[in-house]
């Protein structure tokens, strides 16, 4: 019989075997692919079939070679092999951290490959996961190992980023929706549209590698994307080929039930009625192919956000920042011509008057049922308060301009490349100058803040006064001292118009 | 036997703890980073924990000591019978006074650090140097540390120009996320922050720890007195990102010259070369 302080010793220790469970993570699928499911199964089979041969799962990813990722390649020569399964080898260069389960590709002419278990690098024995019809390897066999640097982005976006952005990359981690419920926030994003809202690349134009890892080390100031500064350049490196590759295979099964469009229940959730012809020419003749295009497509795309031709880069240095240029820019603002203050209002709020409007859902081409702005995501979105003095794209000058010149993508800010050089760089520098001087200028072309009258309903009770809108103190450089130059706050007159507001 | 294993027993334990304790710091048990601490008041800080400690020690020592005696004492003498003590007044009023006196006499000790932590190092001084050495406003958030600068040159006087500049942007401030820089040797004083929740700002080898509050400024006073750079974490359960919250502070000799250099690369346009940086430290600022 077994006595009862044994049993409760067990029951004790019961709690620590929660979790131990081996548990593997799973991509989600669309759910338009449920959709298919219903009217065509076979379809709905063959989508998931392609999308895990070219992309694997979580645990074990492919490195599909059409995509533009690095994936990690080591290369080396088998020295010998003690059976099948275990290979000694010598590597040209040393995996950085663990290896995880590569591929492995041994000889070139007629390449066989095989998937790593582990390696031992003080032994440097390599562990093959055995398979059937394996054959013995030969000593002097030249031998790469692919893949290290995705299953290194997995290990990291599973423990930092996965949360929120889920597993999937279709920002539905289980932590997403208490930044959904939350009124101030952006859900987090949803990879698999190949947008990116903070590029540097042109109006059409994906995120490059560069874009990414900044979005990560320095965060979206303002939302609950936060800043990984610290984290080191190949870990961050990992990380941003991770979710090129979630966002390529997400987009890759969109485009592919795309063209399986026609397949998918009709609105009284009926198959289509030629389901059988339908079939035959889109899921099963023309499916390679689909998925072949949509792939090369996506390739394309993400290859082309790397060219320096396709990043927005301004051919004359920023403009001074002077009275003159922010009335320039404040012009601009409030013109017709690009309706800046239809969004972000007159006083740069983020008010503008479109928040009044019903949008039209490009998907269904049917009016939203509340009023307001629309990302490409349908989640409602607010115009920048200009007058907060944060930046979600980064304060500096070029982030600003690219901002104005290729718009935000997948948001209404439209980006105006046709403008004139300088007259971004006037908008750059009223838009820069909003939180620190306010949005309005006056008769005079002075700026000042908010309200009706500019000389009106200001505090001079701190004994300092700036009712001269004609003061000519500009003998105290700005940023000098931040108590002056609040006081002294910029009433350039027409004779300090040159003077600089950044030292 | 039993009551021999028992005297042995109740020896042992007490003899492993005081070896424990022994060893510590040679075997890197002791204080964050194993280092003194980089701050004057953070060594002083250190100090009153080993006199605490010291004390501690002595009287763990002694009560031991005692109760192995005792035990030994007690295990041989077969005849006599046991002394019942309980309700005894004089050995009720010797371990109350005792410790009391011991308890009061840290409490009082340790004043000193705790009004200079807070309040006395500026309080009895002719001009309050506090607002000439604010350094940055630091905004705790789910989940990192906005950081703002005022223009480099910036030279405060008053509160009342500190409290201007905290309220809102001002021209040339200079933003950073996660790393923030403070000058080697000289005082400083930063303004604490929430965004979101209550975080605390926590440098160990420092021995700074200060609550973030959602709504109030809270100011953080400190020397660093040893170049380099020291850890920043959240010490304070924020959210299910908490432990994201890593951060840096540097300690720089040249203050001004840094952050003229995070100003020049949050200023780049694009065209213009930000001023000379090396590779590794650019992408810092601007966030």
């Amino acid at each position: 019989m077994i006595s009862r302080p044994l049993i409760l010793t067990l029951l004790a220790l019961l709690p620590l075997a929660v979790g131990c469970g081996d548990y593997q993570a799973e991509f989600v699928h669309d759910e338009r692919v449920e959709e298919l499911q219903k009217s065509s199964p076979d379809a709905a089979v063959n989508v998931r079939g392609i999308l895990a041969e070219h992309f694997g799962s979580p645990n074990t990813l492919v490195a599909w070679g059409a995509l533009p990722i690095d994936f990690g390649e080591i290369s080396g020569t088998v020295l010998s092999s003690t059976d099948i399964n275990t290979l000694r080898i010598a590597l040209d260069s040393d995996p950085p951290g663990r290896l995880g389960r590569v591929a492995v590709v041994l000889g070139t002419k007629t390449p066989h490959n095989r998937l790593a278990a582990d390696y031992d690098a003080a032994n440097r024995t390599l562990r093959l996961v055995p398979q059937d019809g394996a054959a013995a390897v030969a000593p002097g066999t030249t031998i790469r190992l692919i893949g290290h640097n995705l299953q290194a982005g997995r290990r990291l976006f599973m423990q930092h980023c996965m949360h929120c952005h889920g597993v999937t990359g279709d920002g539905n981690g289980p932590t997403a929706r208490y930044i959904a419920n939350h009124r101030l926030n952006p859900r987090p994003r949803d990879y698999r549209r190949g947008l990116f809202k903070f590029t540097s690349t042109k109006n059409g134009f994906y995120a490059s590698r560069d874009d990414l890892r900044r979005t990560i080390t320095q965060g979206l100031a303002g939302t609950y994307m936060p800043s990984f500064l610290l984290m080191e350049t190949e870990k961050l490196d990992a990380i941003v080929e991770y979710v090129r590759f979630l966002a390529m295979r997400g987009e890759v099964e969109r485009r592919l039930l795309d063209h399986l469009k026609d397949l998918m229940p009709t609105a009284d959730g009926k198959p289509p009625a030629d389901l059988k012809s339908l079939e035959k020419e889109l899921a099963v003749d023309g499916f390679a192919e689909a998925f072949a295009d949509a792939a090369s497509l996506v390739a394309e795309n993400w290859s082309n956000a790397e060219l320096p031709e396709n990043s927005v880069n301004p051919s004359q240095a920023r403009l001074p920042d002077t009275a003159t240029s922010r009335l320039k820019g404040r012009n601009l603002f409030i013109s017709t011509k690009i309706n800046c203050a239809k969004c972000h209002g007159e006083g740069g709020r983020g008010n503008g008057a479109f928040l009044g409007d019903f949008q039209k859902n490009p998907e269904t081409q049917q009016n939203y049922e509340t009023p307001g702005l629309r990302d490409a995501w349908h989640n409602m979105i607010r115009p920048r308060n200009l007058t907060s003095g944060v930046y979600r794209g980064g304060r500096r000058p070029l982030d600003v301009f690219r901002r104005v010149t290729a718009g935000i993508k997948a948001t209404p800010m439209a980006g105006f490349a046709t403008l004139p050089e300088e007259d971004r760089w006037h908008l750059v520098n009223y838009v820069l100058s909003i939180p620190i001087d306010g949005a309005f200028f006056d008769e005079h072309g002075h700026q000042y803040h908010g309200g009706t009258n500019p000389h009106a309903g200001h505090d001079h009770s701190d004994g300092h006064s700036h009712e001269t809108p004609h003061a000519t103190d500009d003998s105290q450089p700005k940023g000098s001292s931040p108590a002056d130059s609040r006081t002294t706050k910029p009433v350039p007159t027409k004779s300090a118009q040159d003077k600089k507001t950044q030292p | 036997m039993s009551r021999i294993f028992w005297c042995l027993f109740f020896t042992f334990w007490p003899i492993v703890a005081i070896v424990v304790c022994a060893i510590a710091p040679a075997m890197d048990w002791s204080f964050p980073g194993n280092r003194e601490a980089a701050t004057p008041l953070g060594q002083r800080i250190d100090d009153l924990f080993y006199l605490i400690l010291g004390i501690v020690t002595v009287a763990f020592i002694g009560t031991m000591g005692a109760l192995a005696y005792v035990l030994w004492k007690g295990s041989r003498n077969e005849d006599e019978k046991g002394w019942f003590s309980h309700g005894s007044h004089n050995l009720e009023v010797i371990w109350t006074i005792v410790p009391s006196g011991v308890l009061l006499f840290i409490a009082l000790y340790q004043i000193d650090v705790w009004a200079i932590y807070r309040v006395r190092d500026y309080e009895n001084r002719d001009v309050d140097p506090r607002p000439a050495h604010l350094v940055a406003e630091v905004t705790a958030r789910q989940f990192e540390w906005r950081i703002r600068y005022p223009a480099p040159g910036t030279k405060f006087k008053t509160y009342k120009q500190v409290k201007d500049w905290l309220a809102k942007p001002h021209a040339g401030d200079v933003y950073a996320v996660n790393k923030l820089f403070v000058p080697l040797n000289r005082e400083t004083l930063i303004y604490l922050k929430s965004g979101d929740v209550q975080h605390a700002f926590f440098v160990p080898d420092l021995r700074v720890k200060q609550d973030a509050m959602p709504g109030q400024s809270i100011d953080i006073w400190f020397t660093v007195n040893r170049a380099g750079k020291f850890n920043l974490t959240c010490a304070e359960l924020c959210g299910w990102g908490h432990y994201k919250m890593r951060g840096e502070v540097e300690a720089v000799a040249d203050l001004q010259a840094e952050l003229r250099r995070l100003k020049s690369l949050q200023d780049y346009d694009g065209v213009t070369p930000p001023q000379a940086t090396s590779a590794k430290a650019s992408g810092e600022a601007t966030p």
